[in-house]
């Protein structure tokens, strides 16, 4: 065994080292890759899921499947604050009213995920027991409308419930990565037009 | 075998490569997935409205559209709309839009499919709080006026200040603020100029179709003194002869009563749903308030109370210049004047009366007067006005009441 050989192994080592260290690098990478993208994904899924369950709701406040059972759009909305909302509706298409009522949860009831600011958003049907989602909400909040375009503040009076014309839902996801770093989408409904409380 | 070795390495780089490459195109396509379906269901969405948004057209200018549309392009997809006829006595109807549409989700193309159903009954006087073909000259909504439902008028809508219009306005011939811009009307319920709803010039001769078919009709008298006491109604046509009392359920079925060439005076408590017709032929026409006529169960302290009143008159509607008007009046219900006013007899002579408390509606040819007011600003001869609109005249109507000849929505499902 000569020179020549050791040259030959010491180099295949150092060789092989460096890839081996090359391709833990590009595993490394790929992985957090993967999960940064991941979270993003995540959060995009969510806030498509949750707009679409929001979009279905709140275009149907005061809906009855059975017309002779449809209430005064005056009363469809029965209160409304910048983050939580209950109104009527037919939630199951069945013929009789139901109360919906979402919310906005404390931040504090998240104490234990990575992200400080997440919040559930309750949806609570009649008297059942509540639904929570832990989507990633960090924002949800809502602007109402008069018939002329003019904002309605918030709280809502009674008085001005049934001046609710349309709503503006605004919801911020975020979900923090596997480097703590931050996706985030926002979705805004800029005009929620509910059919059923324009008859008036 | 240095050549092997090589083979191998750039193999094995390979096949990292594309694990890690499936790995990132999976990722992202689930990402464009998510957004494209998004997309895909707010199209399909969209195209089944603009199906029901084109039937409601339909509907609006042609109350008899039956036709549907079936296969419309819209929006890179198709709509189909079908009509339905829930109801042949209410005549409740209802069309259906259904979508569909072709997106890629994926590799693979998905149909969509959306559905919104509109859901309409006849729209009826009774349900504006207001309504007026004439305003009666220069008359002004002002600062302090406050109309609590829908108001239409076919005239100019004269506003003065800033009067409260809590529900839908409708106006043919536009808003004319008396002192410019210094007029802020709030219209909190929205305002439609070019709104033209002509009055229905046969309302009172169907009142009578439907009194004659299973109603009760009084012919050949000039006055017919009618007392409501609840189930039961007390009649006479002199004032100085004895009443004829009867139930009102088996007297008029279909709860329409009719006073045919003459004039009707009323007062009492009504029970039930009940409209009230009085035709001119040669003579009469109008009808008198002789006391307060009010529902037997409130439904402003009752909101499930079913009791109804419509009274549809050919000429006016006069709230009598006697004692038992001299200190408020109650009127509990919608009044329909096709040709004349909602009026008091002798306002501008008789004393101050104090407030007619209205609960219900107007539907008047012409705006009348029912008091003065003094150069102080307050009323110093008839009546001041304290008008509710009774909420329940959204959807429901007196028996039989005129329509409007179009069609509202009451049910939209989307």
């Amino acid at each position: 065994m000569g020179y020549a050989t050791l040259i030959d192994i010491v180099g295949s080592i150092i060789i092989g080292g460096m890839m081996l260290g090359i391709i833990l690098k590009l595993s490394n990478t790929a992985s957090w890759n993967v999960y940064s993208n991941s979270g993003e994904l995540n959060c995009q899924t969510n806030l498509a899921g949750m707009s679409l369950m929001l979009e279905n709701d709140f275009r149907k406040i005061d809906y009855c499947a059975d017309y002779t059972n449809i209430q005064d759009p005056a009363n469809a909305i029965i209160a409304a604050d910048s983050t939580s909302i209950k109104f009527i509706s037919d939630v199951n298409k069945v013929g009789g009213m139901d109360t919906i009522y979402y919310y906005l949860g404390p931040a504090t009831e998240l104490n234990s995920t990575a992200n400080p600011r997440d919040k559930i958003l309750y949806r609570i049907v009649n008297h059942d027991a509540k639904m929570g989602s832990d989507a990633g909400i960090t924002r949800f909040y809502m602007v109402y409308y008069n018939a002329m375009g003019d904002t309605i503040h918030t709280p809502v009076s009674s008085t001005d419930l049934p001046l609710i014309n349309d709503i503006e839902l605004n919801m911020n996801i975020e979900n923090i990565t596997i480097d703590s770093s931050l996706a985030n989408s926002y979705w805004r409904q800029a005009r929620l037009t509910v059919p059923n409380i324009k008859n008036r | 075998m240095g050549g092997k070795a090589i083979l191998f390495v750039v193999l094995g780089f390979s096949l990292t490569f594309l694990v890690i490459g499936q790995n990132f195109n999976r990722v992202t396509l689930k990402a464009t997935d998510n957004m494209t379906n998004y997309a895909n269901v707010q199209i399909s969405h969209n195209i089944a409205l603009t199906g029901a948004n084109i039937s409601c057209n339909a509907f609006y200018l042609d109350p008899n559209w039956t036709a549907g549309y079936s296969n419309v392009s819209c929006q890179g997809g198709t709509y189909t709309v079908t009509y339905q006829l829930m109801d042949a006595v209410k005549l409740i109807k209802r069309i259906t839009s259904i979508s569909t549409f072709q997106g890629f989700n994926g590799y693979s193309l998905n149909t969509y499919h959306d559905t919104v159903i509109v859901t309409f009954q006849p729209s009826r006087f009774s349900r504006y709080a207001y309504y007026s073909t004439s305003e009666g000259g220069t008359i002004y909504w002002a600062t302090g006026d406050t109309v609590k439902g829908p108001l239409q008028t076919q005239d100019y809508l004269r506003v003065s200040g800033n009067p409260v219009f809590l529900g839908m306005v409708g106006t043919k011939l536009g808003v004319i603020k008396k002192n410019g811009s210094s007029d802020h009307p709030q219209f909190l319920g929205g305002l439609l100029t070019g709104s033209d709803v002509p009055i229905n010039s046969s309302g009172v001769s169907s009142v009578e179709t439907f009194a004659l078919a299973n109603g009760f009709e009084f012919a050949g008298h000039d006055t017919v003194y009618l007392n409501f006491k609840g189930d039961s109604l007390k009649y006479r046509y002199a004032w100085n002869t004895k009443d004829t009392t009867k139930l009102i359920s088996t007297m008029v079925p279909n709860g329409v009563l009719f006073v045919k060439n003459g004039t009707a005076r009323i007062r009492g408590t009504v029970k039930g749903q009940l409209t009230l017709g009085c035709s001119y032929v040669s003579k009469g026409g109008s009808v008198y308030l002789d006391s307060s006529i009010t529902y037997n169960t409130n439904p402003i302290t009752t909101p499930s109370s079913t009791d109804i009143l419509g009274v549809v008159t050919q000429n006016n509607f006069i709230i009598e210049d006697n004692k038992a008007n001299s200190n408020n009046v109650a009127i509990q219900g919608s009044i329909y004047c096709q040709t004349g006013s909602f009026t008091a007899d002798n306002y501008s002579t008789r004393a101050y009366c104090g407030y007619i408390n209205l609960l219900g509606g107007i539907v008047q040819a012409t705006r009348g007067a029912v008091g003065i007011i003094g150069g102080g600003g307050t009323i110093t001869n008839g009546f001041s006005k304290n008008y509710s609109y009774d909420r329940r005249f959204m959807f429901s109507a007196p028996p039989n009441f005129p329509n409007t000849g179009a069609y509202n929505v009451i049910s939209w499902y989307e």
